[in-house]
């Protein structure tokens, strides 16, 4: 016998174990209530772009919960949205112990890998996005321009034309499909894609300066200033923040002769990027032409520094019209 | 700081996954985008393919039939696992005999195994040019092989004697070969004081100070230390440079300490001082050198001085005419591109491409970034014209070295040629578009500033694919025609036969200065005027890479048969007007007697080779 049912003791006992055993469903439910809640706490966290508060909501309900599993994929996106990309993997990897990550979380990942400056990794990821959502054009979006860094450029148009396919308006997906037509040195289709971005524009609410400047660019470097010139007129004007926008106007109105507003456009883009060196030097050539001696040898002594100091830094591209969003 | 960080950070995202191209810095030395692969039918890229069944021949390897091809050019070890092994030399050419025929003298490298005695080193050659198309080696007679780590040659006669002297720089102590007038040289590097010891590159010989005595200028690249080399992460590396594209790859020269540069003032008694700092260009922030070269810019009779610099801004000196110059990198815009940035500059050559009188500047540069070639506007006013003119897109692709200013076919319009060869033989391993041996560059002077790629003809110079560093051009063989004589990196050299099949006029001019300028006459002028249009040509020491071109003045002339006008702007000022001379012919002008002697063309079939199958011919009957 193994058991003394009969026993007063034996009752005792029972009574005990159910006490604990509701006390222990209770808890449970109270914890789990309590993780669920810090959840949907730390989402409302993140719409509102509190990282930090959501972030060290996450960490205490990791802390306490046994199946964190949901706590580690938020705390992961965290993560990459405070550009913390080692992190936010880390994150996701733990995440991915209690489920297969979702579309959504591949694109994160992903973009995880492109913060990095892996574009292998980020491309394999994005596939996986692709095939769980193929009908998701923000997935073949990211993929495309994971492909477009990594070289891949044939790829990257087919990825381009797949969000086309899907949406067939959609202003980035054809610009960037000019990019990748324009790294293929198939220039005439790049500069039909620009102008087609555009085109799509003109019904659009929210316009972007993007295609304006990438086309401007084109034809800048196909020997057209003046025809840049008006196209990048239009990307400073949706773009007015863009320092390489108003460089690239700078450029453009020099070769035409308008060196007037060539140094208007030079010096807008060097208070935008003080750190670049080729926009100091851009400007202080204009100073030059202009006769203005000690203007132009401030701008070349300030690009002589910062050449001294690092190697030059292109005239950075800062299109907030082009956020890539949330993948 | 923080909005720096700040946009660093948004910059990173955006350009990764916005609609921005972004051009992230490469990790070698160029500091361009990397740039869209070209492939020819076969996928080879373009640096080592693209060739056309037909065409015109322009040039013809002839290295083999010139008994050249048993030299080779070594340094370091096969795995090219550090800088040194990777930068190759120069050539120079120079009539050490005065018997007016172009000699060839070629820089060598060092080994390990010669550096601890374990074999014999590599040996500079000189090359005496027999008249018929070949040359012997006359190297251990003349006392000139060097046995150290060989970089470059530059030759001039820096004493006055009318006898040509040749200077070696090396990393390492360098050499001054000073010539005996026997075919012999003497090395008088340390009684001249020009030793130095550190890692010397292309130097130049000018008279900066107008009295008639030639001075040195030598760049350095960096503080090198072949028994503490860079690797990766050792204190020899200040950051870790050590990529490429992300491959791993030696170490440099970003991340290595960069050496002065030096100028050396002649004292006119076999003497020169060190008078760098005193002049201003003695190179205070320590950019890696590469090339330089003496010339006058601005026209006010005094030469500049540029220097080109591997990954880092290049310098141009203004000579002031009291001894010291003025730093006009930047306000000329020869600092960096007409983008701003700085190129990796490997080779100078300077040309009057557009028949203006005023020389415009083409300097050579790493794969990925453009060569840049730069139009003079006057008064140190330098533009980059590269994408406009035709040269930036066909030569992105290319990592190259010596280059010239040659009229190839004698149009009367100075085209360009670059000597071409990757540095990291990693790229044969990559689909990046490049190759470590590539094909040279000939650019055909359209006209109003336009060039053209001239095809290269499989089979023939143009299609030779080698690992290219210096180069040198000039009449080597006394017909008429501009040839190039190329010193490739572990390897033969190559010798570019110039066999275009054009029957157009020439004219050629050897200078003799003096009593008041430098006797070979480096840094006089010639101005020649047919059929309404006005040349230029120079007399200059140093440039391409590491290399010394045929001091001569060789004008293409077109259809002309006769000349209107010739004018000599000696380096002491004085203008000497030259009666026309018939053309098709070189011509010996002193400065104090006019033409002296004339030299006609002794070979004019279109190969010497031929005209050496005819007199070995003509010798057995």
């Amino acid at each position: 016998m193994l058991t003394n049912a009969g026993a007063p003791g034996y009752k005792l006992r029972r009574t005990a174990f159910l006490i604990a055993g509701l006390l222990f469903v209770m808890t449970s439910s109270l914890i789990a209530q309590q993780f669920i809640s810090a959840l949907e706490q730390a989402r409302q966290l993140i719409i509102n772009n509190n990282f930090t508060a959501a972030q060290a909501i996450l960490l205490a309900a990791i802390h306490t919960s046994k199946e964190p599993g949901e706590a580690h994929f938020l705390l992961g996106f965290v993560y990459f949205r405070e550009h913390d990309a080692r992190q936010s993997l880390a994150e996701y990897t733990l995440g991915a112990a209690s489920r297969r990550p979702t579309a959504a979380e591949f694109r994160v990942i992903g973009a995880d890998y492109v913060l990095l400056k892996d574009f292998a990794d980020a491309s394999r990821w994005f596939e996986e996005a692709t095939t769980q959502e193929p009908l998701d054009p923000s997935g073949w979006y990211l993929l495309g321009r994971s492909k477009y860094n990594e070289g891949d450029y044939l790829r990257a148009a087919e990825c381009f034309q797949r969000v086309l396919a899907i949406h067939p308006s959609d202003v980035k997906a054809e610009d960037n499909l000019g990019l990748a037509y324009q790294a293929l040195n198939r220039l005439p289709e790049a500069r039909k894609a620009f102008e087609t971005a555009i085109s799509f524009q003109q019904v659009s609410p929210s316009k972007s300066g993007a295609p304006f400047l990438d086309l401007g660019e084109l034809l800048l470097q196909d020997g057209q200033p003046a025809k840049a010139a008006e196209a990048l007129r239009s990307a400073v004007l949706l773009s007015p923040s863009n320092p390489r926008a108003h460089e690239q106007l700078g450029l453009a109105l020099r070769q035409i002769d308008n060196v007037p507003e060539a140094r208007i456009e030079l010096e807008k883009a060097v208070a935008l990027a003080p750190d670049s060196s080729p926009a100091h030097f851009e400007l202080g050539q204009v100073y030059r032409r202009l006769g203005l001696k000690e203007q132009a040898a401030h701008e070349l002594e300030l690009c002589q520094w910062l050449t001294a100091t690092h190697s030059s830094v292109e005239v950075p591209n800062y299109d907030t019209s082009q956020d890539p969003g949330l993948p | 700081m923080l909005r720096t960080k700040l946009q660093g950070r948004i910059l990173l995202l955006a350009c990764s996954l916005g609609s921005t191209v972004c051009r992230a810095q490469a990790g070698g030395v160029s500091t361009g985008a990397v740039s869209v692969p070209v492939y020819d039918a076969q996928h080879r890229p373009i640096t080592a393919g693209g060739f056309v069944e037909r065409g015109t021949i322009v040039f013809q390897d002839r290295t083999r039939q010139a008994g050249l091809s048993a030299w080779s050019h070594h340094e370091g070890s096969d795995k090219k696992a550090y800088i040194i092994e990777s930068l190759g030399s120069g050539v120079a050419l120079l009539d050490y005999d005065r018997d007016g025929w172009m000699d060839i003298y070629l820089v060598n490298g060092m080994t390990y195994s010669a550096l601890a005695g374990t074999s014999e080193p590599p040996h500079a050659a000189l090359f005496h040019n027999n008249h018929d198309g070949t040359f012997t080696d006359v190297t251990a007679k003349a006392g000139v092989a060097n046995d150290r780590w060989g970089v470059g040659a530059v030759a001039a006669d820096y004493d006055n004697d009318g006898w040509v002297d040749i200077y070696v720089t090396n990393a390492g102590i360098n050499r001054l070969y000073h010539n005996n007038h026997d075919g012999t040289f003497t090395d008088f590097a340390e009684h001249a004081g020009v030793a130095l010891g550190a890692w010397s590159t292309g130097a130049t010989f000018g008279d900066y100070d107008g009295d008639g005595w030639l001075d040195l200028f030598v760049p350095g690249y960096t503080a090198y230390d072949v028994s503490h080399p860079p690797d990766p992460g050792s204190n020899a590396v200040v950051s870790n440079t050590c990529k490429f594209r992300g491959v791993s790859t030696f170490c440099g020269p970003r991340g290595l300490v960069g050496a002065p540069d030096h100028l050396f003032h002649n004292n006119r008694d076999g003497t020169f001082t060190d008078v760098s700092e005193k002049a201003g260009v003695g190179d205070k922030p320590g950019y890696y050198g590469l090339v330089s070269l003496f010339v006058d810019l601005d026209e006010d009779g005094r030469p500049e001085l540029l220097v080109g610099n591997d990954s880092t801004p290049n310098y141009l000196y203004r000579n002031k005419g009291d001894g010291t110059f003025e730093d006009q990198s930047f306000e000329s815009g020869y600092a960096v591109n007409g983008q701003g940035r700085e190129t990796a500059t490997m080779g100078i050559a300077v040309g009057d491409y557009l028949s203006t009188g005023l020389l415009g500047i083409l300097n050579t540069d790493f794969s990925d970034d453009y060569k840049v070639l730069y139009r003079n506007d006057g008064k140190l006013s330098l533009t980059d014209v590269s994408p406009e003119a035709g040269i930036a897109q066909p030569s992105m692709s290319y990592l190259s070295w010596g280059a010239g200013f040659l009229d190839y076919d004698r149009d009367g319009r100075k085209d360009i040629l670059m000597a071409n060869g990757h540095v990291y033989p990693q790229v044969d391993q990559h689909d990046w578009g490049t190759s470590f041996a590539e094909k040279p560059l000939l650019f055909h002077n359209l006209g109003a500033g336009k060039f053209a790629p001239v095809e290269a003809v499989r089979g023939t110079g143009l299609a030779a694919v080698t690992t290219a560093r210096g180069a040198a051009f000039g009449d080597i063989f006394n017909r008429g025609r501009i040839d190039v004589i190329i010193n490739n990196h572990e390897g033969p050299p190559t010798l570019l036969s110039n066999e275009d099949p054009n029957t157009d006029h020439w004219i050629e001019f050897k200078l003799i200065g003096g009593p008041k300028a430098p006797r070979d006459g480096i840094g006089a002028k010639i101005f020649l005027t047919s059929k309404g249009v006005r040349q230029r040509g120079d007399v200059l020491s140093g440039g391409s890479f590491a290399s010394s071109s045929d001091p001569r003045v060789f004008f293409g002339l077109g259809d002309a048969s006769t000349i209107e006008k010739i004018e000599i702007v000696w380096p002491d000022g004085e203008r000497q007007k030259v009666p026309a001379p018939p053309v098709d012919a070189i011509y010996t002008v002193d400065q104090q007697g006019g033409i002296i002697e004339v030299l006609r063309s002794s070979m004019a079939a279109a190969s010497p080779f031929q005209y050496a199958k005819v007199r070995a011919a003509s010798n057995a009957h």
